[in-house]
């Protein structure tokens, strides 16, 4: 994609990341850590939930920083450095489930969770059946909770709510990011959220919100 | 206008979830909102979608600890200070490569100059060839004294025989 001049000086300006990048374009280290250590908590945060794994969301996104760095002599201003930050990342995500698959490897994506969590999704079609007893779920079970729910989403229902919920990304700017139309990811997202809502409903009422928030409080 | 009141359950779905991220432009975030005042299902639903969302705050921000940094800081120090090395090995054997390319150059414009001087300049040895016969048979001719004896023998075809054979 060609990418014109007033493009290029627009989000010069606008965005201070790009001008930190277009440092390292020009070899600057300081600036690289700088960039690195502005982003490093939000794409792991993002990475983690993806795949399900601290170490592998690490791992992924030492990948994207590598990746960043190697295409500094040919960086272009033509989104938010966000956007093409978040770019790579999902372009790295999806080369690692390719080859997860290939060495056929199974439960990565939600294998922290499910190792950790109290809850499974045996436990949640359960709850979503209204066989299990409406109970009051503390704060670290609704985590469970929640990072099940998102585990049952498709890799990329799950990439474009990460991007909108933590990185309050415009539909436009997850569809850059992803290399979908703005319409896809808003498709997309409703079908997530449907999801969501199906899975979750049973926690939204009977006064596990309340408590939720009571211990969030305190 | 559109009628959001007849749009499929998953179009509608759609443009409730923009609405709640504030995605719609602004006539159809209006017909959003002028459905949901007539429509308590709708409402429900929305309110649903909406509570579902706001639980994914329970999901925890990671900070990773400067290990982290410094790790990633080394990957990339590591991986581009092998990439320079291998660039560095790299550079004499394609010097070596480009002066075969020169010396395989060289060689075979020299064969296709002789190929083509071949064709195109006369051949300096042809007059001796045709006059092989004439020349190997020369002491006999020249004994012979007579023009006119030397002349029957060329209309005849003598001078271009290839066999040698000295007139009788």
């Amino acid at each position: 994609m060609t990418i014109s001049e007033s493009t290029a000086e627009r989000y010069t300006l606008h965005d201070p990341d790009v001008r930190l990048m277009l440092e390292v374009r020009d070899d600057s280290a300081t600036a690289f850590e700088e960039l690195m250590r502005r982003y490093q908590d939000r794409l792991v945060t993002v990475l983690e939930h993806l795949v399900g794994h601290r170490e592998q969301a690490e791992d992924l996104a030492q990948d994207v920083f590598l990746r960043v760095y190697r295409s500094r002599k040919s960086y272009i201003p033509g989104s938010k450095f966000s956007t093409w930050l978040f770019t790579i990342a999902n372009n790295a995500a999806s080369n690692s489930r390719r080859s997860r698959s290939r060495r056929k490897e199974v439960n990565v994506d939600s294998g922290a969770s499910l190792s950790t969590g109290a809850f499974g999704i045996e436990q949640m079609a359960q709850a979503a059946s209204g066989f299990m007893p409406a109970r009051l779920a503390d704060k670290a079970e609704m985590r469970d909770i929640v990072r099940e729910a998102i585990a049952t989403l498709s890799e990329r229902q799950r990439m474009a709510v990460l991007l909108c919920k933590f990185e309050s990304m415009s539909y436009e700017e997850i569809a850059e990011a992803m290399e979908m139309t703005p319409q896809a990811i808003k498709s997309l997202l409703s079908r997530a959220r449907g999801n969501l809502r199906e899975v979750l409903e049973p926690y939204l009422d009977s006064g596990s919100r309340e408590r939720l928030q009571s211990n969030e409080g305190n | 206008m559109s009628e959001p009141i007849n749009h499929s359950t998953e179009l509608l779905d759609d443009d409730l979830v923009a609405y709640l991220d504030g995605q719609l432009d602004e006539a159809t975030a209006r017909n959003v909102e002028e459905w949901l005042s007539r429509d308590e299902a709708a409402r429900l639903r929305l309110r649903h979608l909406s509570k579902s969302w706001d639980l994914l705050d329970q999901l925890p921000r990671i900070a990773v600890d400067e290990t982290f940094t410094r790790t990633t800081m080394a990957v990339v120090t590591t991986s581009v200070a092998n990439e320079l090395m291998q660039q560095q090995a790299a550079v004499p054997s394609s010097r070596r490569r480009r002066w075969i390319a020169v010396a395989a150059s060289v060689v075979l414009a020299g064969l296709l100059g002789f190929v083509v001087s071949l064709l195109i300049l006369p051949n300096p040895n042809e007059p001796l060839l045709v006059d092989l016969p004439v020349i190997q048979n020369l002491d006999q001719y020249r004994d012979s004294d007579s023009v006119e004896f030397l002349q029957l023998l060329k209309q005849k075809g003598r001078f271009t025989e290839e066999d040698g054979n000295a007139p009788e």
